[in-house]
């Protein structure tokens, strides 16, 4: 038992690189901007007054404040009081701007914090109109507030080592926060998988029957046999397959990756076939959570060498290892070596430009290229 | 992951990370109400359930932490059996004059693609506030539905009858109904004063 506990106890608690987290956070911001967008057009019916969800039902509906003893735990909603619309528009707006920071992992910890108290804010204001997307999107920005998500793929980073204030190569940092997201997915999809296989047409393989018929759920076309036995028997016995491994076998490594791959898929056909907002997205984004930085690493590389042959020299004046570093750091497939030399012709640099985001940088720092054209 | 066994991570996160995952565990544990009854004895993995039910998801600390953190979730989607009915709303508003109109609510199904998405909060709202035990959402969508009509002064709109156009899903090998069943669930007589501007 002891020996279980610390084998837990130190997957649960290692130290490792950010990389993971900060894609996630990417991913996150990226989808964050887009729900956060649709609110902000529809604030006037989802949180003012005069719309279908005023203040007082939010009140009924998450019912009163839950009590430790005598004390009464309030609700993170900072427009407990606010009933001008104006307000409430504004707010939505920020956090559309925060969703925005968040992605570009621009001041990282105080965006990711602000937007958390966001999001949860705005959900608590209007609980009345969530799915299950909106849960996963609060669960994750709060996650990401707690994680040093902004150590890695951020501009927070590229600034540091532009400014010589950081080191380039690896930074090391307790990765809790990225096991908490996988242990929460893991608890999605249990809990999920459990409730269903209470469910009687989940046991009798005629659940998938009912949703590809729900016409209010119609996305895209989707070819009859899909919607007809054997079809039906194999979606509903995978979903529950795929869910189980999703709590349990998706922790061992070898079967990982084929586990994860099935469960795209099954995300992916989901995302075609029905209208449900970023569900799918979000919960794939979470994925990589079950990857180290070193893999993501070792992936890249392998990507990069095959697409050697597009390699291109880049000469630029006057490096500084501060910059280069910054410009070298978001060059992920290394196709652009960095050469000491005079500025860049134009070929060179629009060779750059759709090689590597770091090139994108350059015309922004005159220094570099004051000599190119 | 490099190991680096100089690296340690304090205490009182560690707890407050295994404190977290508990309470979520616990939350999120499947309720069945029927469960809860003592005289009921629960087999197999049911056990855990109840016991989950009767004596820990009921202890104050579990809720107030994860409402307190904002971390608080649930996961039931097409769970325990998906929905079988499908199911849309509108309204059929009375004018002063005698006139009657039919009230569009978005219906997903007649949107382009393009417009599902964003509409789909609309979907949800109404299967919130087509249900009974929600009943404390039909003023406000009624109110809604007032405003959005009240386009004539002189013809103001007098009644606003909610209502739901549900179809059930035909079992396999079942004939499919075709037609939608009308339900007025909730009328409303207008307020004078909340057609005012500001009110």
């Amino acid at each position: 038992m002891i020996k279980l506990y610390r084998t837990i106890d130190a997957w649960l608690f290692a130290w490792g690189s950010p990389v993971p987290l900060g894609l996630l956070r990417i991913a996150v911001g990226f989808l964050a901007i887009f729900n956060q967008l649709l609110l902000t057009f529809q604030y006037r019916e989802w949180f003012t007054e005069n719309g279908f969800t005023p203040r007082w039902v939010a009140i009924l509906w998450l019912g009163d404040y839950p009590k430790l003893g005598p004390v009464e735990v309030p609700r993170i909603d900072l427009l407990s009081h606010v009933t001008d619309p104006r307000i409430s528009f504004a707010f939505v707006a920020v956090t559309v701007v925060l969703s925005v920071l968040l992605m570009l992992g621009l001041w990282t910890k105080p965006v990711s914090i602000l937007l958390a108290l966001g999001i949860t804010t705005l959900q608590h204001r209007s609980p009345a109109i969530l799915h299950g997307g909106d849960t996963v999107i609060r669960l994750l920005v709060i996650y990401l507030a707690f994680s040093p998500c902004g150590l890695a793929c951020s501009v927070d980073r590229l600034i540091g080592l532009w400014k010589g204030k950081i080191a380039p190569g690896p930074v090391v940092v307790p990765l809790w926060t990225q096991r908490v997201i996988q242990i929460n997915l893991a608890i999605i999809y249990l809990t999920t998988v459990w409730i269903k296989w209470g469910g009687s047409q989940w046991r009798n393989g005629q659940a998938t029957w009912y949703p590809s018929r729900l016409q209010e759920f119609e996305r895209f076309w989707v070819p009859e046999f899909m919607r007809q036995f054997p079809m039906v028997w194999v979606t509903t016995y995978g979903t529950i397959l795929v869910e189980f491994a999703m709590v349990s076998l998706v922790f061992y490594r070898p079967y990982r990756k084929y586990i994860l791959a099935m469960a795209v898929m099954m995300h992916l056909y989901i995302e075609y076939s029905m209208n449900i907002p970023l569900f799918s997205w979000l919960m794939i984004c979470q994925y990589i959570c079950f990857y180290d930085a070193d893999e993501i690493r070792g992936w890249a590389g392998r990507v990069g060498q095959r697409l050697s042959r597009w390699r291109v020299q880049l000469p630029l004046p006057d490096q500084k290892p501060g910059e280069m570093a910054a410009i070298e750091a978001t060059d992920p497939f290394d196709l652009v070596t960095l050469v000491p030399g005079d500025s860049p012709s134009p070929r060179q640099l629009r060779q750059a430009w759709f090689r590597s985001p770091g090139a994108w940088w350059l015309p922004i720092i005159p220094r570099k290229l004051k000599r190119s054209t | 992951m490099t190991p680096d066994p100089g690296r340690r991570t304090p205490v009182w996160i560690k707890v407050l990370v295994y404190f977290h995952i508990l309470c979520v565990v616990i939350w999120t544990l499947p309720v069945r109400n029927e469960l809860t009854k003592p005289n009921v004895r629960p087999i197999g993995t049911d056990w855990l359930l109840a016991m989950n039910l009767r004596h820990v998801r009921t202890q104050p600390w579990v809720k107030a932490y994860l409402f307190g953190t904002g971390t608080w979730q649930y996961w039931d989607m097409f769970a325990p059996n998906p929905a079988n009915s499908d199911g849309y709303g509108d309204a059929l508003v009375k004018f002063k004059n005698g006139e009657e109109r039919t009230y569009w609510y978005p219906r997903i199904r007649d949107v382009p693609i393009p417009g599902k998405l964003p509409l789909e909060r609309f979907r949800k709202f109404f299967e919130r506030a087509g249900d009974e035990n929600t009943a404390y959402l039909w003023l406000p969508f009624a109110r809604v539905v007032a405003r959005d009509m009240n386009k004539d002064p002189n013809n103001p709109p007098v009644l606003v009858i909610l209502r739901s156009h549900r179809q059930p899903i035909a079992a396999p090998g079942k004939p499919q109904q075709t037609e939608y069943t009308v339900k007025e669930y909730f009328r409303y007589v207008v307020e004078p004063w909340m057609l005012k501007e500001g009110a």
